[in-house]
């Protein structure tokens, strides 16, 4: 091989290993996040739940949202446990009963969880929207539920 | 006459299929020597193929105008009460309609490429319609027993209307671009393999498709630019790219298509790089495809994914042999495919093109890669993760900053082997501005860097690299300053030297002798102003992300808040019915803090999107809104009564029964009065405003020179629609490599 193409083909491996060195620095740091299901967020020990996030469902009917705009507290679930969290910060717009959410923080004394990490993503939008006939229907299926 | 669109609409796209299976099995077929003639006939399969897409859209299209809740499609992205332009724009609101957009694009795109190749390119032209064919086919089968746009169910009283966050102009014309761009590599690609297939892998295949690259590439990026515009205003969070995988999915093809504009002049000067560029080409349409299939499977859970469905599977088998295929065919013909001249310095044209290749692959490998490491390790170890924006941040900025210094480099320095005369013609007085600039924003801090110097040593010695790149960060603005500038003052440089001979030669004004160099080589001049877009754009990014601030203040109306360079004033409220909303609209009036000068006033509004399916809440909301037009007082009144109205029946629905979204307000400082200040945007957000007192808590950004990066878009907007004029110099360009290539088959 020439030398000129020796010569890049060096600093271009260069190049290519400095990115692949990045990557991996950077998944080592606190920009990669693993997160669990709230059920086994609470199987967890608490002394591990360091730099966890929390996945689930936002249970329907349990936001309570001040009117701050920027606290709310609500259940979230993944059909086995529930937990209560309780988030301040800017609210996404996604934020809506049934949301899949991805909260970060840490598991209060009492139980509460203390989120300053907020990320929603909108149910399968609107879908169950035929639930709402008539007002007696509907509390027919809320007491069913 | 319902029935007969939603009848025409079905039948219309399964014709659709049949016709583009008939024009790829017809190419085909036309090729060997028993179907001599249908080639002819699959040409005008593919103008079926369009006529037929566009029928079956103009159908959707007309059951949204006239409220048709019968169509599942209308029923779920449309309501009555919907404004016109949303009824319009939500035929890409949902799956279906995307898909079928996408399919229009393809076919009109296919279409016109038959109808400008009818007397060109017959040697490549079968097996590139035998490919938008097929790839016609699968958008068909996913139209019509995947994601049937024309599904219906018993009637319906209205509609669950479009989602509250896509109801904004942007929103509204920027998938159509992005999908233009996605769309539009489809034509390159298949004059690459066609070019594969039939072994002519000289330059014309894609000298022939040079301005459908540059369209796609120009949408594609213009579809970024809206995008992020669209999270900016409308997502409130007071940034404009968080490295969302659907982003990403954008960004990826973007960056392998311009790496694929670059390194195809190097085939072209030198015959070299005829497997990259190939590759190239396979690669970004495989991207384009990939960035179709994350964005509507939602597959990765993304902050703003609007779409999920089960087309995933048929997604990546397509994906799959869109790739196994192409790479097969690739690995095939590399006899074909031998370079006609080698490297012959690291100090070259060729080059500085390859580095820039290579970061740009470099950088889309990178992102490809953390996009898709969370389904990855999800599939592999069960666990779940998430990757960050500080993960792509660490990878990419230190990388996008040297490529913006190739940016300078590459035009100006010499093919095969740079000498010291070139370089120091072209290069010293930029370099010598360049680094005046980057010393200059070091001298006006000189703390901070010097701290930030030594903790980079630091870290260093210590073998800690993640540290270290927390201490080189504070350079990266300056770097971009300095390297930016360095590219202005190439490009200054060029345009002066051209300029100036055609004055000398031609006698020429300086205004005329600036657009007819332009004209007169629209490829190079033109690429230059894409060039300063693209800086100009990083200065924003780089200005924007390092001197953002953010404050929170809770005020009553009459307020007065001082924020960073701004005294703000919180007028009052009103609040509104309109549309499908309702809304507590804030008005403030911002002033300069030193001077008490007014700059401007803003409005900012909170709203909630009530539950149309609730019949007590519909019937309330329509009352007040109709009432808008009586009289103020009552119509406030009405409203007002709205919010716990709302309370109650979330009370007794258990659940909510609104959904909130957020206008923000943004005074943009873009006058070149401005000063200091210019570029600059007051980003205010509303988080939570009481309907019966007005107090209301603020959150505020102040982001300097964010303007540049729409400033930027702007320039490269216009450079690329100036290249993609037709061009004399190109058209002769393609004629002499069409006679040589003749001369070489016959």
């Amino acid at each position: 091989m020439q030398l000129p193409q020796t010569k890049f083909v060096v600093i271009g491996a260069g190049v290519v290993l400095s990115m692949a060195v990045l990557v991996f620095v950077g998944t080592q740091g606190s920009g990669m996040g693993y997160y669990m299901t709230v059920s086994e967020f609470l199987e967890t020990p608490v002394d591990a739940h360091a730099g966890m996030r929390v996945n689930g469902k936002v249970v329907e009917g349990t936001i309570e949202r001040e009117a701050t705009g920027e606290d709310v507290a609500f259940q979230m679930t993944d059909g086995i446990a529930t937990l209560a969290v309780y988030y301040r910060g800017i609210i996404p717009d996604t934020f809506v009963d049934g949301a899949d959410v991805v909260v970060e923080g840490r598991l209060q004394d009492d139980g509460v969880f203390a989120a300053h990490t907020l990320l929603a993503k909108c149910p399968s939008k609107y879908e169950s929207a035929d639930e709402y006939g008539d007002a007696t229907e509907t509390a027919e299926l809320t007491t069913s539920e | 006459m319902r029935d007969l669109t939603i009848t025409l609409g079905h039948y219309g796209l399964f014709l659709a299929l049949a016709t583009a299976g008939w024009s790829a099995l017809a190419a085909i077929l036309g090729a060997t020597n028993r179907g001599k003639g249908l080639q002819r006939s699959a040409e005008h399969a593919l103008y079926a193929t369009f006529g037929l897409t566009f029928l079956a859209t103009v159908c959707l299209v007309s059951g949204f105008l006239i409220d048709d809740f019968r169509l599942d499609y209308v029923y779920h992205y449309s309501s009555s009460s919907q404004a016109l332009p949303y009824k319009i724009g939500a035929l890409w609101g949902g799956q279906a309609g995307s898909l079928l957009l996408w399919a229009l694009f393809l076919t009109g795109m296919g279409a016109l490429m038959v109808a400008t190749n009818r007397r060109k390119n017959r040697a490549l032209m079968p097996a590139a319609t035998a490919v938008i064919g097929g790839i016609s086919v699968f958008f068909m089968i996913l139209l019509n027993y995947f994601e049937p746009p024309f599904a219906t169910s018993a009637a319906r009283i209205d509609g669950v209307g479009l989602n509250p966050q896509l109801k904004n102009y942007w929103m509204m014309i920027h998938p159509p671009t992005l999908y233009l761009g996605y769309v539009g590599f489809t034509i390159p690609f298949a004059f690459g393999i066609a070019a594969l297939i039939t072994r002519r892998t000289g330059d014309i295949w894609f000298r022939t498709t040079r301005r459908w690259t540059i369209f796609s590439w120009f949408f594609l990026g213009t579809g970024i630019l809206l995008g992020s515009y669209w999270a900016y205003i409308e997502l409130g969070w007071g940034g404009y790219w968080a490295w969302d995988p659907v982003e990403n999915a954008s960004l990826m093809p973007w960056l392998t298509g311009t790496a694929f504009l670059h390194s195809v002049m190097i085939q072209e000067k030198r015959g070299m790089l005829k497997v990259w560029n190939v590759l190239l080409i396979i690669l970004t349409f495989s991207l384009s495809i990939f960035g179709t299939f994350l964005t509507r499977s939602g597959i990765i859970s993304s902050v703003h994914s609007f779409a999920t469905s089960q087309i995933g599977p048929a997604f990546a088998v397509f994906l799959a042999i869109i790739v196994f295929g192409s790479l097969l065919l690739l690995i095939s013909r590399l006899p074909n495919l031998r370079s006609e001249a080698k490297l012959e310095s690291v100090l070259s044209r060729e080059s500085s093109f390859l580095f820039n290749n290579l970061i740009l692959v470099g950088i889309a490998a990178t992102v490809l890669f953390l996009t898709t490491f969370p389904m990855l390790s999800e599939a592999v170890t069960g666990r779940k993760v998430t990757m960050g924006p500080p993960i792509f941040n660490l990878v990419n900025v230190p990388w996008a900053i040297v490529l913006l210094l190739l940016a300078g480099i590459g035009p100006l320095i010499a093919w095969r082997q740079a000498s010291t005369e070139n370089l120091k013609r072209n290069f010293i007085a930029p370099a010598l501005a360049g680094i005046w600039v980057f010393l200059l924003l070091l001298a006006l801090e000189p703390r901070t860097y010097l701290d930030a110097f030594t903790g980079t040593f630091k870290s260093l010695f210590t073998l800690q690299v993640a540290p270290m790149f927390d201490q080189v960060k504070t350079f990266y603005p300056a770097l971009t300053f300095g390297a930016g500038v360095f590219v202005l003052a190439t490009v200054c440089q060029e345009y002066w030297r051209g300029m100036r001979v055609r004055m000398h030669r031609h006698k020429e004004s300086v205004a005329l002798a600036f657009s007819r160099m332009i004209w007169r080589n629209k490829r190079r001049y033109a690429g230059y102003i894409v060039h300063v877009g693209i800086v100009v754009i990083f200065f924003g990014i780089a200005g924007s992300s390092a001197y953002q601030t953010e404050t929170q203040r809770l005020l009553e109306p009459g307020g007065y808040v001082n924020i960073e360079d701004y005294l703000v004033r919180y007028d009052g409220y009103r609040l509104e019915a309109v549309d499908d909303h309702i809304g507590a609209v804030t008005m403030l009036t911002v002033f300069d803090r030193g001077s008490g000068k007014e700059l401007g006033s803003v409005e900012a509004e909170q709203r909630f999107h009530p539950n149309m399916q609730v019949p007590q809440l519909r019937e309330a909301f329509h009352a007040a809104r109709a009432q808008g037009v009586v009289g103020h007082s009552e119509y406030e009144e009405s409203v007002a009564a709205l919010y716990p109205l709302i309370q109650r029946l979330e009370g007794s629905y258990r659940r909510e029964v609104k959904t909130p979204s957020t206008e923000v307000g943004i005074l943009a400082s873009i006058s070149p009065f401005d000063g200091t200040r210019f570029g600059e945007d007051f980003y205010v957000i509303p988080l939570g405003v009481d309907p019966a007192t007005g107090r209301a808590n603020f959150r505020v950004f102040v982001n300097p020179m964010v303007n540049f990066i729409w400033f930027g878009g702007l320039v490269f907007v216009i450079g690329s629609l100036i290249s993609i004029l037709p061009d004399a110099r190109e058209r002769r360009r393609l004629e002499a490599s069409m006679a040589i290539e003749e001369r070489h088959v016959a």
